[in-house]
């Protein structure tokens, strides 16, 4: 089942007066299945940061159509919106986005809460996502308390606590080191299979690409490739080296 | 572009930011031209009678006003360069020299001042004469108030503010040389502790709150400054532990009730509470403290003046009363008449007592007076109780009980011995009263039988005091002929009642209550604006200290907007926070001040009206600063 469906996907950048316009993305179709793994590369300008934009609802399309779980998501206004956002998307960023008057465990339900979910569902979803990331002993700890690398992992859990149709993650482990981010990645492949969390991924590095169950790469605002991981990950990056270094240029 | 050029667009850009500002300071420049204005205006004339006393008040007045002038605006503009650290640095990284980039917060801080001051000066001028009309009304006196310009209140309030201004941007812009560029990038604030708050030192906080209130409680008449005092301390240490401890722990326990904690906004607003109560704490204590102390002061103030007829009818229960030549051939009764007669006036009463001087042993002199005649004068002024009393019995009354019992010695008689003339007269006191029917200055009187009077008065021969005193059907009204009457009874030089009865031989209630409003209506007047000023003041404190930390919210609210919350739920958020910060302060100081109410109500008149208006006067500008707060704060953490 397709959880993400994008046909002919356009954001022209410029005003509208006039003058110089650019085409951040030239007709994208892209679907996203149920419990997919999906990177998105790139390099600078290709359009990736707009296309997620597009998909979470924080940017509006010039044409095309999005359509997540079903919804057609453009057609969605005020708080219908942010609702859809809310209950249907996850997101993770990569400077984490947690707030540091909140404890981890506050942090990680604070889309339920703002859901008005009853306490004990709270309870039991907050205890599951903590488990999923491994984190259940640090929720009463602040995020100036724990390292990178579990605030990640925190802001995996929320972006999952709410079980979402799709989570959406923006370079989550450019801020990372490399252990930290192992472990972040593991956790999105881990929770992909046995949660069937469909997960949309927008990376420039090739070695958080290859946990990917699939790669697609974007250039100038259209798609120029895809590669599907054949389950093995070494093999996996050394494709996707093989498709980058065809692409050149810059990877971010 | 250059640097005027950037001043303007500066300022253009933040007029919203300087709405608040502007209005702060304008109303300070207003009340300041307002108190200019009536100083200098020769149109109220009753001024002029009396200026030793408004002259004092008026100038104490400016000089509150300069001072809360001088702290806001210091404070407002120290707010603003904050602020703007980052944009002072960018100019200054952008190759501008710290000349330019200091003539240029010089000049923005001067425009914004004198934009402050044409508003305020302007608001003064248009107010002013209804403000004059109220002033008038305070004081109960008759002027007629017209628009007015006043050249030289206006000169006053223009040099005096442009001076603040002056002095205030030449000490922002020289900070730009005093500072380093790398301060100014650096972050305001680092991460602080969620505070965990002693319940030792709250409990205590609390505990001596309350103690406060209950030792407030047992605070009777007379009062000593003393236990006054005790009372002030123990609550605003009260105030200030239990806003340190007890409001933390308060905020924890709504932390642990996960069922509301856990709905939604609030968990953004007491987690954002909690996070900074210990940097707000200390504050909000003061400013509760303070503008309690402002509301008791206003209330205090107010009751004295609401106690001035109760007052004026204490010194002079008869309309008019003067001491009668009846004894040396009647010119001065005869006198009065004509003056009565010329005004169309007939008193409802008038009367001549013949008040026996006596020597009471040990305290020296007092007066008599007959049961039947001071039963007669009780009921004309309708004041006190008749006496019924048998020979060889007595009624002491207290004619300046105030002064008596403000100087603890109100006397007690079991038993007294009159000698008049060669006779002394041994009588049994029934009882010792505050009934008034004199001036305080005859005092005390012997209420006597009407037997022991006949034979006091004959022993007293020549040694007798004859009192006038008159009642009027309408004695505020008779304004002009009294004032009259006062130039025609001659001074203290006049027969043999100088010194015992006074050195105002002519006393008229209109007369006392005149002045008593001026005295109390000018202290009001006063209280009430500095008040205000004060008050408003305390609230921009809050406001500007708000402002300054949504500063460091903006990028929390960024991500609740990421994370699902919309900008309804951030309004909501906000509001409750912001609602605490500006809720707690209002409700404990309207309660420290009740405390301090009740027992300035034990001796001044019932004035719980007039304090629940200033309350609610208090309440809708604190209410008016929180929203504007509220509405700045959302704007600020969701743009």
């Amino acid at each position: 089942m397709e959880i993400v469906l994008i046909k002919n996907l356009k954001k022209d950048y410029g005003s509208r007066l006039g003058g110089n316009v650019t085409q951040a993305l030239r007709g994208i179709n892209l679907s996203v299945e149920q419990g997919e793994f999906l990177g998105v590369m790139g390099p600078s300008g290709s359009g990736k940061t707009t296309l997620l934009n597009c998909i979470s609802t924080i940017d509006t399309p010039t044409s095309g159509h999005v359509r997540i779980g079903g919804e057609d998501i453009l057609s969605l206004k005020g708080k219908a919106l942010t609702e859809f956002r809310r209950d249907k998307l996850g997101f993770v960023f990569q400077d984490f986005n947690l707030l540091d008057t909140l404890t981890l465990e506050e942090n990680i339900l604070l889309p339920l809460a703002l859901a008005r979910m009853p306490v004990s569902e709270i309870e039991k979803r907050v205890s599951q996502a903590a488990g999923d990331l491994g984190i259940e002993d640090l929720l009463g700890k602040y995020p100036y308390e724990v390292s990178m690398g579990q605030k990640q992992r925190a802001a995996v859990a929320r972006a999952i606590v709410g079980q979402p149709h799709l989570v959406l993650a923006d370079e989550p482990t450019g801020a990372l080191d490399s252990k930290s981010g192992r472990d972040v990645l593991s956790s999105f492949a881990r929770l992909n299979k046995e949660r069937q969390a469909t997960v949309l991924m927008v990376t420039h590095d090739p070695f958080a690409a290859s946990f990917c169950s699939r790669v697609v790469f974007l250039k100038d605002g259209l798609l120029f490739n895809e590669l599907i991981s054949g389950g093995e990950r070494g093999e996996f990056f050394d494709r996707i080296m093989d498709v980058l270094a065809v692409m050149g240029g810059d990877l971010r | 572009m250059n640097v005027n050029k950037l001043v303007f667009k500066n300022i253009r850009r933040r007029l919203g930011d300087y709405a608040m500002y502007l209005a702060s300071s304008g109303f300070i420049v207003a009340v300041f031209y307002i108190f200019a204005s009536i100083y200098f205006n020769d149109q109220f004339v009753f001024l002029q009678e009396h200026s030793d006393k408004y002259q004092v008040g008026f100038r104490v007045a400016a000089i509150l006003v300069l001072i809360y002038g001088a702290a806001f605006i210091w404070y407002s503009s120290s707010f603003f360069v904050r602020s703007r650290k980052k944009e002072t640095a960018t100019y200054l990284l952008m190759g501008l020299g710290k000349g330019q980039v200091s003539r240029m917060l010089f000049l923005e801080i001067m425009t914004i001042g004198l934009i402050g001051i044409g508003l305020g000066i302007g608001a003064g001028v248009l107010f002013s004469k209804y403000v004059g009309m109220l002033f008038v009304k305070i004081t109960k006196q008759i002027a007629d108030v017209q628009f007015a310009l006043v050249p030289k209140a206006l000169g006053v309030s223009v040099l005096v503010f442009v001076a603040l201004y002056l002095v205030n941007a030449l000490h922002i812009s020289s900070l730009v040389y005093r500072t380093k560029l790398i301060d100014m990038y650096q972050a305001d604030k680092k991460a602080e502790r969620r505070p965990k708050g002693s319940w030792i030192m709250g409990t205590l906080g609390l505990g001596l709150l309350v103690w406060g209130y209950i030792d407030s409680g047992m605070i009777g008449i007379p009062f000593n400054a003393q236990s006054l005092l005790r009372v002030t301390v123990e609550v605003a240490a009260g105030t200030f532990l239990f806003m340190g401890s007890l409001l933390t722990l308060i905020l924890r326990l709504a932390s642990k009730n996960k069922k509301s904690y856990w709905g939604g906004p609030r968990l953004i607003a007491i987690s954002q509470l909690m996070y900074r109560i210990r940097g707000q704490a200390l504050s909000l204590a003061a400013i509760a403290v303070l503008s309690a102390m402002a509301l008791t002061a206003v209330g205090a103030v107010w009751s004295i003046y609401s106690t001035s007829e109760e007052e004026a009818r204490y010194y002079e229960p008869f309309d008019i009363a003067y001491v009668s030549d009846v004894a040396k051939g009647g010119q001065v009764d005869a006198e009065v008449d004509a003056v009565i007669a010329s005004y169309g006036e007939t008193p409802v009463y008038d009367t001549v007592l013949e008040l026996p001087r006596v020597k009471v042993s040990g305290d020296g002199r007092a007066y008599a007076v007959s049961e039947s005649r001071f039963n007669e004068i009780v009921k004309v002024q309708h004041s006190g109780t008749k006496i019924s009393l048998e020979p060889g019995e007595a009624v002491y009354t207290d004619q300046d009980y105030y002064t008596n019992s403000m100087d603890s010695r109100t006397p007690h008689y079991e038993e007294v011995t009159l000698s008049a003339g060669e006779r002394a007269f041994t009588l049994t006191v029934l009882d010792n009263r505050e009934d008034k029917i004199t001036p305080i200055n005859i005092n005390p009187l012997f209420v006597v039988s009407d037997e022991d009077y006949d034979a006091i008065a004959s022993s007293a021969g020549e040694n007798t005091l004859y009192l006038r005193g008159m009642m009027l059907a309408d004695p505020l009204g008779a304004d002009p002929m009294i004032r009259e009457l006062d130039r025609v009874v001659p001074g203290p030089e006049f027969g043999d009642f100088t010194q015992p009865e006074g050195d105002r031989e002519f006393e008229a209630y209109a007369l006392k209550y005149e002045n008593l409003f001026l005295d109390t209506g000018i202290f009001l007047f006063v209280e009430l604006f500095t008040g205000l000023l004060f008050l408003m003041a305390l609230g921009s404190v809050l406001y500007y200290k708000q402002l300054n930390e949504s500063r460091f919210d903006a990028p929390r609210y960024r991500i609740l907007t990421r994370v699902g919350m919309d900008k309804s739920e951030i309004r909501r958020s906000v509001g409750l926070q912001l609602g605490i910060v500006f809720g707690i302060p209002l409700l404990i100081s309207i309660v420290h001040s009740i405390f301090a109410i009740r027992i300035l109500t034990m001796v001044f008149a019932n004035i719980w009206g007039a304090f629940f208006f200033v309350v609610a006067v208090y309440a809708l500008l604190f209410g008016l600063y929180y929203l504007v707060t509220w509405r700045q704060y959302v704007a600020r953490v969701t743009a």
